[in-house]
C-alpha cells in the first residue's frame, strides 16, 4: 500500500477520480434500469418490485410484422453513412489544407459547419421542396439535360441515396473540424523531409498526411460503429413517407410508428439493450482488429 | 515548405477554390433562406413562396420570442451553463485524456479504465432510472442537474487521448529528467501543445450545452429555470388543429409554425455563430515545431 | 454533438419517440375550451352538500400546460384570479407541481417515476396505464355522492356513453374531458367560385362530386396549367384537414369506427367491404393523374401550397377547416381570392350519406390513489359545470379573470378542469345562422362562445376578411348550419363501441392503423391492384384484428339492453 501511495502511478490515479465519481453515479447507477427489459415494469412497484418476465419483451420484438426489413435497412443506411461520412470531411480537410489564405480556410470551416445548427424538421420542408418531381429545383436542372423527373422521396431506388447524402451535407462540417485539427497536429518537418526526397503534394498526402490522420480516422469510425444501429431517426422520420418503407423504414421508425413505445417501458428498454449489446460487439471487434493488424489501440 | 508553382498546380488551386466555394455557398443558402421565412409573414411561408427573400416583411416571430419575460431568463441560464458546463467539461476531459493517453506498459490499469469510459456511452438504463437518479441527488430546478450529469464528456476525452498520445514521447521523457511530476508534465507541456484538440473539444461541448434541450424539460419543473433551447421548444403556438375557440383562430393568422420554427433557429444558433470564428484563431499549424531537441 | 447522440441517442430517441406519441395525444387534451348551453338555475343541496367549502383550506396538486393563455398583467398560471377564486368560493388551494408546453413528456416521466400529483389530464391511454399500474382512485361512489345534480345531468347528456369509455368493471376510474363527439363530422368543402365558373351546380351526390372533381381537372379553372381533384396529406385516412373520411363515408364505409353488422355485432369499419368500392375510385382518379403524386409525403400544410397557388378546389374535411388549411388560401393579399364553401357530404347511392364521428372525449382527469381529498376534484368540477350552466356576475372570474370581461385572453383554460358540452356546436347551428339573416343578435342567447363568433361575422361582413373563417362555419349554409342539419336528419353514423380500450386494441391498434394506412396507400397510388384489399383484411383479422373483434363484442354484448 505504501508502495502504491509513493508510486509514480497515484497521480495518473487521482487525476481520473473526479470523472470516475461522475459516471458512477450518473451513468453507472442508471444502469440498473436495463432491468426493465426484463420486467414488466409497473411505476409503483419500481425497479425492484416489478414482476419478471424474462425474454418475453424480446420475442414481442421479433414478432412484429416487417422486423426483418426494419434491421437490413437499418444496417444499410448507417453503413453508409459511415463510410460516405469518413471520405468526405478526409478529403474536404486535404483540400482544404492545400488553401494558403487563412481567411479562406476560416470563413469556409464556418460556413459548412451552420447546416448542423438546422433541425431536420425545416431541413425536410426544404427537401420535399427541392426534390419535388413537379417544381423542384434538381428535377428542373435534370430536365435541361433532357433527363425525366423523379420523384426522389417516393422511390425506393433513390431513397437511402438521398439520405446518406443529406445527412453528409448536414454534418460533414463537424467532422471535418475534427479531421482539420488533426492534420494542423503532423509535424512539419515531415513534409520538408518528402518534399526533399522529391514527392510532389499528391504524393506527400499519401505518405504524410494520411498515415497523420489515420488514428483519428480508426477513432471516429469506431465510434460512428457504435451508434451504427441508430441510423438517424429525426432525418428518417421527417423524410419518409408509406412509398418508401421498404427502404427507409429502420428499427426506430417502425417502434414510433407502432406506438410500441407508449408506456411500455420494458419494450423500449429492450430494444435499446439490444442496440447497445450490438454496437459492443462492433465496437469491441473493431479495437480488437485494429490492434491485431495494425498494432494500433482505437482508445 | 518549397512548392513549384506549375501549370497543374496552378489548375488544381483554381478547381479547388471553386469547388470548395461551391461547397460552401450550398451549405449556406438554405440557412439564408429559412432566415427569409422567419421575416416572412405566416400566409407567405405557408403558400410556400419565401425563396431568398422575405416576402411580406414582418418580425412577429421574433417579437413572439423577445416578447416573453422568460426569454432574458432562459437566456442567461444558457449562458450560466454554457459557462460552468464548459469549463467542468474541459477540466474534467483534461485530467481523464491525459492518464488514459499513457501506454499500457507503463499504467496497467488504463486499459481497464478506458472500457469503464466506453461502456458508458454504449449501455443505458434507459430515461427513467436516469431521472430518478438525478432527482435523488437533489439536483432538480437548479444549474446543476445540466452540469453534473453530462460532466464527463467520453467522446471528447477520446479525442484528446488519441491527441495526446501523438505528441513526441521525447518531451515527457526530458520533462521527466528534470524531475517533473505528472500534473507539472500535463499542465506546463501537454496542455500548452494541445491548444487545436482543446479548442475543437471546448467547440463541441460548447454547442452541446448550448442545442441540448431535453434534459432542461424533464429536470425543471419551474419554467423559469429553463435554459434558452427548451424555452425555444415551448412556444410553438399549440396547433391542434380542433380551433373551436374562435380566438384561438386569430392566433394562427400572423405565425405560422414554419415562421416560428425559422425564427426559432436563428434565435438558437445565433450565440454559437458568433463566438465560433474567435476559436478558430487557435487552429494553427506547427506549434509543435522547434520545442524538441533532436 | 455526436457523442450526445452516441449515449443520449439510445434514451433520446426512443423517449423522444415515447414523447412524441404522448406530446400528440397531451396536445390534444389542450384543446378544450368553454361552452355552455340554456341557463338554468343553481346546484341543489344534496345531504352532504357538494359544494361545501374546506375551512381550513386544503391543498391539491395538479400540473398543468399554459399554451395560448394570455395572462393579465402581474399574473401567472401559479398566482391568478381563477386559483384565487377556487380558494374563495371553495376553499381548495391549487398547487401546480410542474408546468410545461411539453406537458406529455413530463406527465411520461412522472408516471414512471411514480411522482403524480392529486388530479391531473390524461390521453386515453395514460388512463389504462394508470389503472393496469393501480394508481388512480375509484370514483364512482365519489361522484355519486358529491357530484351536482347540473353535473350528473351534463355528464350523461349522451346517455352515458362518454362517462362508459372511463369505467372499467362498473367502477368509474376517470371522469371524461366531455366535448362533443360530432365536431369529429365531415365536411365537403368546394370552391363555390370554380363552380360557378364552370356552370356546374352543388353536389347531390356521389357521382356529382366525382363529375365536378374531372371537370375541374380538365377545364383547369385555377388556369395554373395543372389542377388537381382531392386535397389530400399523408394523414388522409382521418384527420380534420384535406382527408377523405367524408369521401368513404359517402360509400357508407368507415373507416376508424366500429360500426353495427347486418347481424347486429360490432365490426371495425376499416374492414368493411364498402371500402374496396372507393378505395377503388380513388385509385382510378391517382391512374388518370388527378392527385398530387407527393401527397403521402405531404402534411396538410405543405399540401396547402397547392390549395393556395390555385391548384385544388375540392377539400373533405371538418367544420374548422374554414380556419385551417383554408384561410391562408381564401384570403390573399386583402381579398378573397378563393371561396369556398361547406357542403353535407353526399352518397352514391338513394341511401343518404352518413358522416363518422368518434366518441368524443379527448382526455380524462383522474385522481390519484394517494390524493387526501379526491372529492375536492369533484367540486372543482361542479364549479365549472356551473360556471357553464349560469354565468353570473359572481362566477364570471372563472371563465375571463379578474377584469369580468371577454377578452379573448383564453383565461378560462386556467380552470384546472374543463368540460365541453356534448352537444357543444349544436346550439351554434341552430341560432347563428338565423341571428345573422335577421341581424338580430338578442336570438343568440347568453352563451358567450357565441355571442362572439357573432361579433366576428359582423366584422367579416363589415370588410374584415380575416374573419372569413368565422364566416364560412357560422353562416347559413355554413358548417355549423349543416351539422345542425346532419343531426335534424339522423346522419351522423357513431362510433358504437364506448367502452375502454380492451387488452388486444392496446397492443395491437397501433400495429393494424400503420398496415392500414400502408396498405390503402399503395392501393391508392396503383402500385397495387385493389385486389390487394381482400387479402390485407385476411392479414388484419390475423394480426390481431379477430381478436379486437372478438373483445369490442364481448364488452358489447354486456351493454345491449
Amino acid at each position: 500500500m505504501q508502495k502504491f501511495l509513493r508510486s509514480e502511478r497515484l497521480p495518473l490515479h487521482l487525476m481520473l477520480l473526479p470523472s470516475l465519481a461522475i459516471l458512477a453515479v450518473y451513468s453507472y447507477w442508471p444502469m440498473a434500469g436495463i432491468m426493465i427489459a426484463f420486467e414488466k415494469y409497473i411505476p409503483t412497484k419500481g425497479l425492484f418490485g416489478s414482476p419478471w418476465v424474462g425474454l418475453r419483451n424480446f420475442k414481442y420484438l421479433f414478432y412484429l410484422p416487417d422486423t426483418q426489413r426494419v434491421i437490413i435497412n437499418t444496417l444499410s443506411i448507417a453503413s453508409m453513412k459511415i463510410v460516405a461520412g469518413l471520405i468526405v470531411p478526409i478529403v474536404i480537410a486535404l483540400l482544404l489544407n492545400e488553401v494558403r489564405k487563412s481567411m479562406f480556410k476560416r470563413a469556409f470551416q464556418t460556413l459548412v459547419y451552420l447546416p448542423h445548427f438546422l433541425s431536420w424538421v425545416i431541413l425536410g420542408g426544404i427537401l420535399i421542396d427541392l426534390l419535388s418531381p413537379s417544381n423542384g429545383l434538381v428535377n428542373q436542372a435534370l430536365g435541361v439535360f433532357g433527363i425525366q423527373p423523379i420523384f426522389f422521396l417516393g422511390d425506393n431506388n433513390w431513397f437511402q441515396f438521398i439520405l446518406v447524402s443529406s445527412d453528409v451535407w448536414k454534418e460533414f462540417g463537424f467532422n471535418t473540424i475534427v479531421y482539420l485539427a488533426a492534420l494542423t497536429g503532423i509535424n512539419p518537418t515531415l513534409y520538408e523531409a518528402a518534399s526533399i526526397d522529391g514527392a510532389n503534394r499528391l504524393r506527400q498526402a499519401w505518405h504524410v498526411t494520411m498515415p497523420g490522420i489515420m488514428p483519428i480516422a480508426i477513432l471516429m469510425v469506431t465510434l460512428s460503429i457504435g451508434n451504427v444501429l441508430n441510423a438517424g431517426f429525426d432525418q428518417i422520420f421527417n423524410l419518409y413517407s408509406t412509398p418508401v418503407y421498404e427502404s427507409g423504414d429502420i428499427i426506430d421508425t417502425l417502434v414510433y410508428r407502432l406506438g410500441i413505445l407508449q408506456a411500455q417501458y420494458g419494450l423500449a428498454t429492450a430494444v435499446g439493450l439490444l442496440k447497445s449489446t450490438v454496437s459492443l460487439i462492433l465496437i469491441a471487434c473493431s479495437y480488437f482488429l485494429a490492434y491485431r493488424f495494425a498494432n494500433y489501440r482505437i482508445f | 515548405m518549397v512548392s513549384h508553382t506549375s501549370i497543374s498546380r496552378k489548375i488544381f488551386v483554381v478547381c479547388n477554390y471553386t469547388f470548395l466555394m461551391a461547397l460552401s455557398l450550398l451549405c449556406v443558402l438554405p440557412l439564408v433562406h429559412i432566415f427569409a421565412v422567419s421575416l416572412s409573414s405566416g400566409a407567405a411561408a405557408s403558400a410556400g413562396v419565401v425563396k431568398l427573400w422575405p416576402v411580406d416583411f414582418t418580425t412577429a416571430a421574433y417579437e413572439n420570442i423577445f416578447n416573453k419575460p422568460q426569454y432574458f431568463t432562459a437566456f442567461w441560464v444558457s449562458v450560466k451553463r454554457v459557462l460552468l458546463g464548459t469549463s467542468i467539461n474541459l477540466l474534467l476531459t483534461i485530467t481523464a485524456a491525459y492518464p488514459l493517453s499513457k501506454d499500457s506498459s507503463y499504467f496497467r490499469a488504463r486499459t481497464v479504465y478506458v472500457w469503464i469510459f466506453v461502456i458508458t456511452i454504449l449501455f443505458s438504463g434507459g430515461l427513467i432510472p436516469w431521472f430518478m437518479t438525478v432527482k435523488a441527488t437533489g439536483l432538480m430546478d437548479t444549474i446543476w442537474a445540466l452540469i453534473l450529469p453530462s460532466a464527463v464528456p467520453v467522446f471528447n476525452v477520446i479525442l484528446l487521448l488519441n491527441f495526446f498520445r501523438s505528441l513526441p514521447k521525447e518531451l515527457e521523457e526530458s520533462a521527466r529528467m528534470d524531475g517533473a511530476g505528472h500534473m507539472m508534465i500535463l499542465w506546463k507541456f501537454y496542455v500548452p501543445l494541445s491548444l487545436p484538440a482543446l479548442a475543437t473539444i471546448t467547440l463541441f461541448s460548447m454547442v452541446g450545452h448550448w442545442n441540448s434541450w431535453f434534459d432542461g424539460l424533464i429536470l425543471m419543473n419551474n419554467p423559469d429555470n429553463y435554459p434558452m433551447q427548451t424555452f425555444l421548444q415551448t412556444i410553438i403556438i399549440s396547433k391542434d388543429p380542433r380551433f373551436l375557440s374562435a380566438q384561438e383562430a386569430e392566433l394562427l393568422l400572423n405565425m405560422s409554425d414554419r415562421t416560428s420554427n425559422a425564427a426559432q433557429i436563428y434565435v438558437a444558433a445565433l450565440p454559437i455563430l458568433l463566438v465560433y470564428p474567435f476559436l478558430q484563431r487557435f487552429f494553427v499549424k506547427g506549434i509543435v515545431m522547434g520545442s524538441v531537441k533532436e | 454533438m455526436k457523442m450526445r447522440l452516441l449515449k443520449m441517442g439510445l434514451s433520446i430517441v426512443l423517449v423522444s419517440a415515447l414523447g412524441f406519441m404522448t406530446a400528440c395525444s397531451g396536445n390534444s387534451s389542450n384543446q378544450q375550451q368553454g361552452e355552455s348551453s340554456a341557463p338554468t338555475e343553481n346546484k341543489e343541496a344534496a345531504p352532504a352538500d357538494p359544494m361545501a367549502k374546506y375551512d381550513p383550506p386544503i391543498e391539491l396538486t395538479t400540473v398543468r400546460s399554459v399554451s395560448n393563455i394570455k395572462f393579465d398583467e402581474g399574473e401567472t398560471i401559479d398566482k391568478n384570479a381563477v386559483y384565487d377564486a377556487y380558494e374563495k368560493d371553495l376553499g381548495i388551494k391549487i398547487k401546480n407541481s410542474w408546468v410545461s408546453d411539453k406537458y406529455g413528456e413530463k406527465l411520461k416521466i412522472s408516471i414512471a417515476s411514480n411522482d403524480i400529483p392529486d388530479f391531473f389530464r390524461v390521453s386515453a391511454s395514460e388512463l389504462q396505464q394508470l389503472q393496469e399500474a393501480d394508481m388512480i382512485a375509484d370514483l364512482t361512489d365519489i361522484f355519486d355522492k358529491y357530484a351536482t345534480q347540473k353535473t350528473k345531468e351534463w355528464f350523461n347528456l349522451d346517455g352515458g356513453r362518454q362517462l362508459s369509455t372511463a369505467t372499467f368493471d362498473n367502477r368509474l376510474m376517470a371522469i371524461p374531458g366531455t366535448d362533443n363527439p360530432y365536431n369529429s363530422s365531415s365536411y365537403l368543402w368546394i370552391r363555390k367560385d370554380w363552380l360557378e365558373k364552370l356552370g356546374l351546380p352543388k353536389p347531390q351526390t356521389m357521382q356529382d362530386v366525382i363529375k365536378i372533381a374531372d371537370e375541374f381537372v380538365k377545364q383547369d379553372p385555377g388556369g395554373t396549367g395543372k389542377t388537381y381533384a382531392f386535397a389530400l396529406n399523408s394523414s388522409y385516412i382521418n384527420n380534420g384537414a384535406f382527408d377523405l373520411q367524408g369521401f368513404f363515408n359517402g360509400y357508407h364505409a368507415y373507416p376508424g369506427i366500429w360500426v353495427k353488422d347486418a347481424s347486429g355485432k360490432l365490426m371495425y369499419g376499416t374492414i368493411m367491404p364498402e371500402m374496396k368500392q372507393a378505395l377503388k375510385q380513388l385509385q382510378d382518379m391517382y391512374k388518370a393523374g388527378m392527385f398530387d403524386p407527393e401527397f403521402a409525403v405531404k402534411d396538410a400544410d405543405k399540401e396547402n401550397e397547392l390549395v393556395v397557388a390555385g391548384k385544388i378546389g375540392i377539400a373533405y374535411g371538418a367544420f374548422w377547416q374554414s380556419i385551417w388549411p383554408l384561410q391562408t388560401a381564401a384570403v390573399q393579399n386583402g381579398k378573397l381570392a378563393q371561396d369556398w364553401e361547406a357542403y353535407p357530404i353526399v352518397s352514391i347511392d338513394d341511401k343518404p350519406a352518413k358522416t363518422a364521428t368518434d366518441i368524443g372525449v379527448g382526455s380524462y382527469f383522474v385522481v390519484s390513489k394517494k390524493a387526501k381529498h379526491p372529492e375536492a376534484v369533484i367540486k372543482i368540477i361542479n364549479k365549472w359545470i356551473e360556471v357553464q350552466t349560469n354565468l353570473t356576475d359572481a362566477n364570471k372570474v372563472y371563465m375571463f379573470g379578474k377584469s369580468g370581461v371577454d377578452k379573448s385572453a383564453l383565461l378560462w383554460k386556467i380552470n384546472p378542469t374543463v368540460f365541453f358540452a356534448q352537444d357543444e356546436n349544436l346550439p351554434a347551428g341552430r341560432l347563428l345562422p338565423k341571428a345573422i339573416e335577421a341581424k338580430d343578435p338578442s336570438l343568440l342567447g347568453t352563451n358567450p362562445e357565441i355571442n362572439s363568433r357573432y361579433k366576428r361575422v359582423e366584422k367579416y361582413l363589415a370588410g374584415d376578411l380575416t374573419m372569413w373563417n368565422e364566416w364560412a362555419m357560422s353562416k347559413p349554409g355554413g358548417s355549423f348550419a349543416i351539422m345542425d342539419q346532419y343531426d335534424r336528419e339522423k346522419r351522423y353514423q357513431v362510433n358504437e363501441f364506448y367502452g375502454t380500450l380492451t387488452p388486444a386494441m392496446l397492443e395491437m391498434q397501433g400495429i393494424l392503423e400503420e398496415k392500414t394506412r400502408e396498405t390503402f396507400t399503395k392501393i391508392i397510388m396503383n402500385k397495387v391492384s385493389v385486389d390487394e384489399f381482400d387479402k390485407f383484411v385476411e392479414e388484419w383479422k390475423k394480426l390481431g384484428g379477430e381478436q379486437m373483434t372478438n373483445e369490442a363484442n364481448e364488452w358489447y354484448a354486456t351493454v345491449k339492453k
